[in-house]
């Protein structure tokens, strides 16, 4: 169960290791310690050393103190998975670079074949003079007010044409034109004071919009419901229940 | 008292409750109800009662809450109480408008063939049946899903559900919490319009007066033709109270709630009881939510068949839908901090201000649309709701005209033929189950409905709109 | 059902009037006994309803009432006749008769058998809906000695 994790590791004895044998996991521990783990200085691993000295498995408890591991497991080879996870991110993290070269995301930009896009649009340049003027004018004849941000014009002026310049809005202009009353905006009540015109003001746009927005929401709810009526419903009258008139 | 009690009059209305007031104090007096004041007052010293106990101009006694009475419980006081006598008898009772794209020229020339056609369709008076077939699964859905039950089922259109309190639906009913008893009672009743002061009514715009509202509910001109529907939960809603009575009584012997009177009976918001009555409530509410939609139905289809035209081209679509008996959860603003309350409603409507998250999106600048409807030949009323409203009566306004005469002096004192003669004189269509009773229902024996309106526009806590006059009447 | 005799046919004379009340109705009603005045208030509330000529007796049913005190009683016994009324079988009816009345112990109880029939719209004439039975301003006046006995009941409708 350990074979991939110290291979990668490049334990010599990965083939022949039994990890049912005590005194190999710890020289396997010993091993992690000396070549990756390196938290004692080589002198002071005197101790750890001693594999089959009595005093082993205190100066093991005070190694692992020392690496605060977390593990308090009567099975060594419970301890011996924690250490070879502490040993890997070590490894992982001395050497970020070079590992995040072949992560899923990487290796796949990288084998995707760079296909070279038909749409004109995409050269567009957004950012270029030529791309505001041209938005510009565009607004101008369709008299939508512009904003400093070409790119919100642009939208402003895509709703316009998906909405009223389409195929049906053009045949049947009624249909989509929404007609109403003209509700008095100055004097709507706004239901708070901001203390100042002009926030005053913006707010009550900001209201009106929100209120239509809702408004669109509660329509599409309507026509959700009568697309269900017309699967359940079936209303009924039957005279003979009841009496009525005279 | 734990609050402030108060109650809006103009001069007329203070005289007819202080009338009340001195009556009952006579000596040798043994009534039925204590006076409307002194019942706002017992009100005013229930547990967990915030804001004030307020009178609407229609106020007058009921059973324990006087009907007219605006009650607001805080929720998150653990003393706090619900009380059925805060809803009344007839759970979720309310009024709904339908417009037309019809004039009164239209309908004058037929005036007597539609008010028969409308008597026709819809079941009225005592001892009447639904027409829509159901059975009791179908009564079970109902009360859960409430309106969503008659979109289902297609006796309504998904515009309507939009124009209506609560969406037609209150979502904690549990029919589970209903007596067998009120719910073999609400079966037949169901789709029926009943009796006493409930009725169908074919009225046309009398004066506009606030252009851009009146704009918003689709009513443009002086002349249009409107119908006005005033019903509620029926036998169903009465047993629901009934039953939650019984087990309230308990209730209160068991947590030690005192009350000035009897028929306060209450229990406490978060007390099993307290939560089966609000829950069993909800499906009364659900019900006759399901009871103004049939009868709808049934209206839509008695213009069709008279005008020969589909209801949609008639544009009969719900201007609104009032409940003016219910108690809801709603959070308002009380001292300066957001809180939540169980307002009870008792003959009182929801006013709700401008912009107000709970009202239709087509009313968000208007406020909400409420409906005032008036008595037997007298004006009705379309309202909206304030800001001044929200902060003085949590967003409470009237309901209607409110009784000024018993029953047994209408009756004594007025003739039937003479009301019925002085409605035809007035070029009102009547069709009545009970004609011999129409006097009990006369307008002579009600406050001036114009009044209360009045008052409660002075005051400010709702805004006139709208008035609508009568051209034929439909009742029990 | 049982069977109708011929003298279940005849009816009890009319000891019942109404009173004034704003909103709502108050039921007087009186008889040689308790009994009998709790079958004329009975009456009273179903005469509120439609015109008790009309009614014919074709049909009898027996229902049962409980309560804890008079009062109590009373309340449920005029609800079981609503009852009666409101949902199957719909009996209007023109004569009462009370066949047990146990007014001692723990629980209170009424047999009663009412006779009448179906309601039908166009054969009875509609009165007003009784809603519901209240227990606001009930008085129960009970006193062999003056053979005085007297009930006053306020309904809802």
């Amino acid at each position: 169960m350990f074979k991939r994790k110290l291979s990668a590791l490049n334990y010599p004895q990965v083939d022949s290791l039994n990890t049912s044998d005590e005194n190999e996991v710890k020289k396997v521990i010993l091993w992690l310690e000396e070549n990756k783990i390196k938290k004692y200085k080589p002198e002071s691993r005197q101790n750890i050393r001693n594999i089959n000295s009595s005093e082993w498995k205190k100066s093991y408890d005070k190694y692992k103190q020392d690496l605060a591991c977390p593990i308090k497991s009567d099975v060594i080879t419970d301890e011996l998975d924690w250490f070879i996870k502490y040993a890997l991110e070590l490894e992982y993290n001395s050497k970020k670079a070079t590992y995040e070269k072949h992560t899923v995301e990487n290796l796949k930009s990288a084998s995707t074949p760079n296909v070279i896009a038909a749409n004109p649009l995409d050269h567009l340049d957004f950012g270029g003079k030529d791309f505001e003027s041209g938005v510009k004018n565009l607004a101008q004849i369709l008299k939508i007010s512009p904003h400093p941000n070409p790119l919100i014009t642009l939208k402003a002026i895509s709703k316009v044409v998906c909405n009223r310049l389409s195929r049906n809005a053009i045949e049947k202009p009624n249909d989509f034109i929404i007609k109403g009353t003209p509700f008095p905006f100055e004097d709507a009540n706004l239901g708070f004071d901001l203390g100042d015109v002009l926030l005053n003001r913006a707010a009550k746009i900001l209201t009106l919009l929100y209120i239509q927005n809702l408004r669109d929401l509660q329509t599409k709810s309507n026509e959700l419901i009568v697309a269900a009526q017309s699967i359940t419903a079936n209303p009924k009258t039957d005279t003979k229940l009841g009496k009525v008139g005279k | 008292m734990n609050v402030e009690g108060c109650f809006y009059v103009n001069a007329t209305l203070e005289k007819l409750m202080l009338d009340e007031l001195r009556n009952a104090c006579r000596p040798g007096m043994v009534g039925g109800f204590l006076p409307g004041v002194k019942q706002i007052a017992n009100v005013a010293a229930l547990p967990g009662i915030v804001g004030r106990s307020v009178g609407l101009p229609d106020v007058h006694s009921g059973y324990g809450f006087a009907i007219g009475n605006m009650a607001a419980f805080d929720v998150n006081d653990p003393l706090s109480v619900v009380s059925p006598g805060g809803v009344g008898f007839d759970i979720n009772c309310g009024v709904r408008l339908l417009r037309t794209n019809l004039w009164e020229k239209d309908v004058l020339p037929i005036k007597e063939q539609l008010a028969q056609s409308l008597f026709d369709h819809i079941p009225v008076g005592v001892g009447s049946k639904g027409i829509i077939p159901m059975n009791a699964r179908d009564l079970e859905e109902a009360l859960e899903m409430g309106m969503d039950w008659s979109l289902r089922e297609g006796y309504i259109w998904a515009e309507d559900k939009e124009h209506c309190e609560e969406y037609g639906r209150m979502l904690n009913a549990d029919p589970a919490k209903v007596s067998m008893r009120a719910k073999k009672r609400g079966l037949p009743q169901l789709g029926t319009l009943g009796a006493g002061n409930h009725y169908a009514e074919i009225q046309v715009v009398d004066e506009i007066y606030d252009k851009w509202a009146a704009c918003k509910m689709g009513i443009e001109d002086k002349g249009q033709v409107c119908v006005m529907i005033h019903s509620g939960s029926r036998g169903f809603g009465h047993q629901v109270a009934t039953d939650a009575l019984v087990q309230m009584e308990k209730a209160m012997k068991r947590d030690n709630i005192e009350t000035n009177d009897r028929q306060l009976a209450c229990a406490r918001i978060h007390s099993e009881e307290g939560q089966d009555y609000l829950k069993s409530m909800a499906a009364a509410a659900n019900f006759a939510w399901v009871n103004r939609s049939s009868m709808t139905f049934l209206s839509r289809q008695a213009f069709a068949k008279q005008f020969h035209m589909a209801p949609d081209d008639l544009d009969m679509h719900v201007i609104y839908d009032v409940s003016h008996n219910i108690a809801k959860v709603e959070e308002h603003v009380v001292d300066g901090k957001p809180k939540t309350l169980l307002v009870h409603r008792k003959g009182s409507t929801r006013a709700f201000a401008p912009h107000h998250p709970l009202i239709p999106v087509d009313y968000q600048l208007t406020g909400q649309p409420v409906l005032i409807g008036g008595t037997m030949g007298t004006c009705s009323y379309v309202l909206t709701g304030t800001d001044q409203g929200m902060l003085e009566t949590f967003g409470s306004t009237c309901h209607g005209a409110g009784r000024a005469l018993s029953r047994a002096k209408s009756r004594r004192n007025l003739d039937y033929t003479e009301v019925l003669d002085k409605l035809d004189q007035m070029g009102i269509s009547i069709r009545v189950a009970s004609p011999k009773l129409v006097m009990e229902e006369a307008p002579e024996s009600y406050k001036n409905v114009t009044d209360v309106v009045n008052t409660c526009h002075a005051a400010g806590i709702s805004k006139k709109c709208i008035k609508l006059r009568p051209i034929a009447v439909i009742k029990g | 059902m049982e069977d109708i005799l011929e003298e279940d046919l005849t009816l009890p004379p009319c000891k019942y009037e109404y009173l004034d009340h704003t909103a709502d109705v108050q039921l007087h009603a009186w008889g040689d006994s308790l009994p009998e005045a709790f079958e004329q208030c009975g009456i009273a509330m179903y005469g509120y309803m439609t015109t008790l000529s009309t009614v014919e007796i074709k049909e009898v049913r027996e229902i049962e009432a409980t309560g804890h005190d008079l009062e109590s009683l009373l309340y449920h016994f005029l609800d079981e006749l609503l009852f009666l009324f409101s949902c199957e079988p719909f009996l209007i009816c023109s004569k009462v008769v009370i066949t047990e009345f146990i007014t001692e112990g723990e629980d209170f109880r009424i047999k009663c058998k009412c006779y009448g029939e179906e309601f039908t719209l166009g054969k009875h004439p509609q009165g007003t809906e009784v809603k519901a039975i209240t227990y606001s301003a009930m008085q129960i006046i009970s006193e062999p000695e003056h053979n005085k006995f007297q009930v006053f009941v306020i309904i809802d409708i």
